[in-house]
């Protein structure tokens, strides 16, 4: 089925479409959600936003974009917005004074040596991502789990491709620092 | 390039995101540097093994609750949700946070009538003190018509 075709019957409210659109969507989504909040139940909670603000939203879509970028767009923003009520809730229920770790990934599993190496080296890479600006975290987000190209990227984020450069530049920067100064 | 800012670059030197001249000028600083070279090493193991492969699943239900709440079914079952939600993570803080302050502020009520009744007490028992000692007794002697004679008996008259 084409693009334009599903878009179509999606909003005609199809129960086919709607099915087949997210079966086709539901990882991308559900894995930008997953890598910005870093928690698979906060991940699902979005990823259900994201789906029912897309189908509700979908007439307004006008095509000038992939499904896929303005998808990416509503995940994007719906991440941000889960990430800043998280900061609130978080303050209001006091977590800060007992320290709890946010970042470290929920579904790290003991395994064979190097799986464990990777979860520990996943979870302190995340953890640096976590702690970026949202913009410069949602490019690394994007380019590096997404596997976005600039120009992609740029038209998700709705900026210019020097914009986004500068983003990554500073995000890969930042990043170094703060890893240098977990792994030791 | 100075050593802090060669460190900077290194993720995207690693990722070889910089241009020729900057990949020869860090090349060779790490020839000379022992630590930039500890760095990238450490920095190239954890970029490297962290390569995201692994895509996440959700849960074979989410479509459930997408379709319901597409229906607006879920609407009832997301409200005691979030309501649960809130009073989990914002209402039992606030009410804990309302429960201290309340607790401190009829401590220092408390306080203050004791430690005001207590201060009364004892200015009372002070000017009782300071009566006898330096009150009556001492004018008792003067003679009726002298100054401290009038004042003495204008305070009998005032204790009566």
């Amino acid at each position: 089925m084409k693009e334009s075709e599903l878009i179509e019957k999606i909003k005609g409210d199809d129960g086919t479409a709607l099915r087949t659109f997210y079966e086709i969507y539901k990882d991308m989504v559900y894995n930008v959600c997953y890598r910005m909040l870093n928690n698979r139940q906060d991940a699902e909670d979005a990823t259900q936003d994201v789906f029912v603000k897309a189908i509700r939203s979908v007439h307004r879509f006008r095509g000038n974009a992939k499904l896929s970028t303005w998808l990416y767009r509503i995940a994007v923003n719906t991440g941000l917005n889960y990430t800043r009520r998280k900061k609130i809730v978080a303050w209001l229920s006091l977590d800060f004074l007992v320290g709890k770790d946010e970042y470290f990934p929920d579904n790290a599993q003991a395994g064979p040596d190097l799986e464990l190496e990777k979860n520990e080296s996943e979870a302190l890479v995340q953890q640096a991502i976590q702690s970026l600006p949202p913009r410069q975290r949602t490019a690394v987000i994007l380019q590096r789990y997404e596997e976005l190209s600039y120009k992609e990227i740029a038209e998700v984020m709705k900026t210019s491709l020097s914009a986004v450069e500068s983003l990554l530049h500073h995000a890969k920067d930042n990043l170094t620092e703060k890893l240098t100064a977990l792994l030791k | 390039m100075k050593h802090k800012e060669i460190r900077k670059k290194l993720l995207r030197y690693l990722d070889a995101e910089l241009s020729q001249e900057e990949r020869a000028e860090i090349r060779l600083h790490l020839e000379r540097c022992e630590q930039c070279r500890k760095d990238i090493k450490l920095l190239s193991g954890a970029w490297n093994l962290s390569q995201p492969i692994r895509r996440v699943q959700p849960s074979p239900l989410l479509w459930n609750k997408i379709s319901l709440q597409l229906e607006g079914k879920a609407q009832k079952g997301r409200l005691v949700h979030k309501v649960e939600l809130f009073v989990r993570q914002t209402a039992r803080p606030a009410l804990t946070a309302a429960v201290v302050v309340l607790g401190l502020f009829i401590g220092i009520k408390l306080g203050n009538r004791v430690m005001m009744t207590e201060l009364s007490s004892r200015q009372t028992v002070i000017s009782l003190q300071s009566q006898s000692e330096f009150g009556l007794e001492n004018f008792r002697a003067l003679s009726p018509g002298s100054l401290g004679g009038e004042l003495a008996a204008l305070m009998e008259y005032e204790n009566e």
